[in-house]
């Protein structure tokens, strides 16, 4: 699915050099469930924009789906974000001025799917997040935890390969959480990687390997330990 | 104080776009008012201005006035009638040559005076310095102007000095202070014509002006007026007799167009508005930056009261610093040659336009303040600090209506001026039925016969044709008429005078008949040459004596029609007539035609003149441009139009400007979130100029028959006109559209190239 090798990422402003990842490598099979753990500030975020096509590397190389990506511009990360990797993230990240369905609705749009094809997509991941009740709601007026299902949805519904979630029941309560990562797991099972960064034991108990990150690098890697 | 100051210099882009707009605006409110002033302050120094009437006659069927009678007529209504407490008959002496009869030299020099009677100083006021009203009442007395006579005599009293005008010579007998600019009455030199022309009942020359008693009215005054005229005055015939108060007169019948005033009102009550939606849009663009600040302080203790004050106080020092600024504009628009476009902008005649500037600016930038303040205090601070707050829709609807409304107005001023240029240019370039391209026209004092002025000129072989006329061609308003009688009834024709060689020279077409000849100038009674319209109003035959200047005139041939005026007026049945062997008049005007260097033949012309009179003065001119400036009127419309719809475009694109920056700020994480999930850069850029088009098609809709009706409304003045063309709308919408669409993707580039990741933290 995806490979790591020697990844490096610093931050540089005009006094100081930061080093957000220094020399991380791995490598995800298709179909696993990895949580990526790791204080705050150890680089958990810096490494999931990487895998997300949100940045590029300082140096190192980055294949996903068999493709050199990390030296791409711009524009390109865009063409290969698209349908293939979906996002999760801890604060929701809903558009507050567009309904749920909109927002589900979001990246086929930019897929170019036909319309009468979108609702057909749509109609069917909200039925399956259970939330076909609030298509019509907008975000101001759901709960955390049928927010965190919206953003799923909008994750899922164009079928990615790849599902990057960060810190996707930060702001849920228990019983919502629990839900959540169910729903995770759920797709996981149905053949989905996903790569998850979480603070939270009980969370990467779900998943089926961990990489533990600390001041930019691995320090215990379970797939390093398979491998 | 410190912290206002200190927040306005931080967001330098913002307060300085927003200084900028201001400034602006007011300069431009300050300059279009004292135009306002000038217009609305129209003759109203006369202390009798509500009881003051103007006598003429309305054609029932074209809708034109007549303003000129006899001055038995004028006689008779002021005799019969004890509701009029004075009349007076006047004509006005356009471009009069007067000499000076001073101490060393004689200066002569070509000015308007006007001839009445002395019961003018009765009707309209008259401030003497020098001499008074009696000294004014006796047959052939002056009265001129205090700047007259400091200009002309110096510093001694003018009183008692002496000027020549026709062959006579006149005594100043009184001085009054110069009458404002803003005046009907304007002129340095009133003469007494005493018994002139008393019992003349054949010269339409004079205007009537009467003061009206205090217990009759306009109604009353007209019933008994038209019951006096004698019915047998045909020029009255299908008028009705009527009278127009002085503040009707500049309209009336100076040609003056009373739309402009409401256009210069409306423009200038328009830029306030933008400036104050510019003022709200910039302010409400700033909240999303500035919102954590303010609910910080909320946390921290401060009420919302104070937190409101304190942005209204922001407001009202922006405002106040701008309007700083606009009167440093104000100082420079006095040295620039616009200057000119407005009538009065001294210091002294405008200082309530100051006041009042002020106060609509303490009074705008309070208003404008209010939304802002009121807005960005009314979030929960909990949620806002936790930066997951959403602006309400009815707030972004709002700012959609204003920048709706910063549409029209730029549509509507850009389709308007694009009409009035049209309208100019085509009154300009409409042919006149004569040829006027590259004509010198010539117009002076000189004390020559035509014949030697065209003889010395054409010794130069430059010089290639040379004709004259008494009256100025395509120019004027109004040319000399002639009412007469002949065997079927009544004529009234205009009668134009010219050399033998003008109808060959300007390519004018004979229909029927002869054109003249040299040897014509030494007939009996001249000759007259028909339009093809005067024969067939009047069924005139070839060969035919009419009526002419005293004895019967043949009428020789028949020309097709020109238009002797310029095109403000209908054509009229003309005749062109050529002096017999007493010739009761000179040819004052030249055209010639030169081949070569036009500077070299335009002062050759001006040398050949002085050298057969070295007091003369000329004036020269090509014919276009003479001809372009008799329609100052519409060329000071359309550059009142033009330089202040500029500035509108400019506050309105502003504004523009302003709500793109709200937008892509307030949007910054719509943006980001919309990147991830897939979108381009192209795609977010074409999102938000489709959010733009949409306000703009319509703003364009609702602005299509407001300019309909406004232009439609100002062309009906004109006789010729220019059709309300469909592709001036498209072409005001296609400008506004790609300005909009340029700034709109400028501005949303930088949002939409940032690392969306940025924008969602």
């Amino acid at each position: 699915m995806l490979k790591i090798k020697d990844i490096c990422k610093s931050f540089r402003t005009e006094e100081i050099e930061t080093v957000a990842l220094n020399n991380v490598s791995f490598e995800v099979k298709q179909g696993e469930f990895v949580a990526v753990m790791g204080p705050s500030g150890c680089g958990k975020s810096t490494l999931l924009n990487i895998i997300g096509l949100l940045d590029n590397p300082t140096s190192g190389e980055y294949h996903l789906l068999d493709k050199e990506v990390g030296k791409l511009k711009e524009k390109d990360r865009t063409q290969h974000r698209k349908g293939n990797i979906g996002f999760v993230f801890q604060s929701f990240n809903l558009i507050d001025e567009l309904n749920v369905f909109e927002n589900v609705e979001l990246p086929l749009i930019y897929m170019k799917i036909k319309p009468s094809e979108r609702k057909k997509m749509v109609d069917e991941i909200l039925k399956r997040m259970a939330i076909s009740h609030r298509a019509g709601h907008f975000p101001a007026q759901l709960s955390g935890g049928q927010q965190q299902r919206v953003a799923i949805a909008r994750a899922v519904v164009s079928k990615p390969k790849l599902i990057l979630a960060d810190e996707p029941t930060g702001n849920l309560d228990s019983k919502n959480g629990i839900e959540v990562m169910g729903l995770l797991k759920e797709l996981n099972d149905e053949g989905t990687t996903i790569i998850m960064v979480t603070h939270s034991q009980h969370d990467s108990m779900y998943a089926s390997s961990r990489i533990n990150l600390f001041d930019g690098k691995i320090i215990v890697d379970d797939i390093a330990n398979k491998m | 104080m410190k912290r206002i100051f200190k927040e306005l210099f931080r967001y330098k882009s913002s307060t300085l776009l927003n200084a900028v707009g201001l400034s602006t605006a007011f300069a431009t409110f300050i300059i279009i008012s004292m135009q306002i002033r000038y217009d609305f302050a129209y003759d109203r120094y006369n202390e009798n201005y509500h009881s003051i009437y103007k006598i003429g006659a309305t054609d029932t069927i074209k809708g034109s006035r007549l303003t000129n009678f006899t001055r038995p007529s004028i006689n008779t209504i002021g005799a019969e009638l004890p509701e009029i407490e004075c009349i007076t008959a006047l004509a006005r002496k356009k471009y009069s040559n007067i000499t000076i009869i001073g101490e060393a030299e004689k200066q002569s020099l070509t000015t308007d005076l006007i001839h009445c009677q002395s019961e003018i100083t009765n009707i309209f006021t008259f401030d003497f310095v020098d001499g008074n009203a009696e000294a004014f009442d006796i047959d052939n007395a002056v009265m001129v102007s205090e700047e007259f006579a400091q200009t002309w005599y110096k510093d001694s009293s003018a009183v008692g000095k002496q000027f020549s005008w026709r062959g006579s010579d006149y005594t100043i007998s009184a001085v009054f202070k110069t009458t404002p600019q803003n005046s009907t009455l304007k002129s340095d030199i009133f003469i007494n014509m005493g018994q002139h022309d008393n019992y003349n009942t054949s010269d339409w020359n004079y205007n009537a002006y009467i003061k009206l008693s205090k217990n009759s009215t306009k109604s009353d005054i007209e019933a008994k007026i038209r019951a006096i005229i004698p019915p047998d005055l045909y020029l009255l015939k299908n008028k009705c007799v009527d009278v127009i108060p002085l503040s009707e007169v500049r309209y009336k019948d100076e040609g003056f167009d009373k739309n402009q005033i409401y256009i210069l009102i409306a423009i200038a009550l328009a830029i306030i508005i933008l400036a104050s939606i510019n003022f709200i849009n910039f302010a409400t663009a700033m909240v999303p930056i500035k919102i954590k600040a303010i609910n910080l302080k909320k946390v921290v203790g401060a009420t919302s009261a104070s937190l409101r004050a304190n942005i209204i106080i922001e407001s009202v020092i922006l405002a106040t610093i701008s309007f700083i600024l606009a009167l440093a504009l104000v100082e420079l628009f006095k040295t620039s040659e616009l200057n000119s476009v407005i009538a009065d902008t001294s210091w002294a005649s405008n200082k309530i336009i100051y006041i009042i500037a002020f106060v609509v600016m303490l009074v705008t930038s309070t208003v404008s303040g209010l939304y802002p303040a009121f807005y960005s205090t009314s979030f929960n601070p909990a949620i806002v600090l936790k930066s997951s707050y959403a602006m309400s829709a009815s707030g972004i609807t709002f700012r959609k209506i204003l920048i709706g409304f910063q549409f029209f107005i730029t549509l509507v001023f850009i389709s308007l001026t694009i009409f009035i240029q049209l309208q100019h240019n085509f009154l300009i370039n409409r042919d006149g039925g004569y040829t006027k391209e590259g004509i010198i026209h010539v117009y002076s004092n000189i004390n020559s016969h035509h014949n030697d002025i065209r003889n010395t000129l054409l010794q130069n072989p430059i010089i290639t044709d040379v004709t004259f006329s008494r009256n100025a061609l395509g120019t004027q308003n109004i040319t000399m008429s002639w009412g007469r009688s002949y065997s079927k009834g009544k004529f009234n024709i205009l009668c134009f005078p010219v050399d033998h060689n003008f109808l060959d020279f300007f390519d004018i077409k004979i229909l029927d008949g002869r054109n003249f000849k040299e040897s014509d100038t030494s007939s009996e009674n001249g000759y007259y040459i028909m339009s093809e319209s005067a024969m067939d109003k009047y069924q005139f035959t070839e060969g035919e004596k009419v009526a002419g200047h005293s004895a019967p005139t043949d009428i020789i041939g028949v020309y097709k029609d020109i238009h002797i005026t310029n095109m403000k007026v209908n054509l009229e049945p003309s005749s062109i007539y050529i002096f017999g062997k007493y010739p009761w008049g000179q040819l004052e005007h030249a055209y010639i035609k030169a081949s070569g260097d036009s500077q070299q033949a335009i002062e050759y012309i001006r040398d050949s003149y002085k050298k057969l009179d070295p007091n003369a003065k000329v004036h020269i001119n090509y014919l276009p441009f003479e001809i372009e400036i008799a329609y100052t009127d519409e060329n000071s419309t359309k550059m009142i139009m033009q330089s202040f719809s500029l500035i509108a475009i400019i506050i309105a694109l502003l504004g523009v400007f302003g709500l793109v920056m709200f937008d892509t700020r307030f949007r910054r994480k719509e943006i980001g979130l919309r990147r991830i999930n897939g979108a381009t850069v192209d795609n977010i850029l074409k999102m938000f100029s489709i959010s733009y088009i949409k306000i703009i098609v319509i703003s364009f809709v609702l602005s299509v028959p407001v300019v309909y009706f406004m232009i439609s409304e100002w062309l009906t003045i004109f006789p010729y006109k220019i059709d309300v063309y469909w592709w001036v709308f498209i072409l005001a919408f296609a400008m506004v559209l790609v300005l909009t669409i340029t700034i709109s993707t400028v501005q949303t580039l930088r949002a939409a190239r940032e690392n969306p990741i940025n924008a969602i933290k």
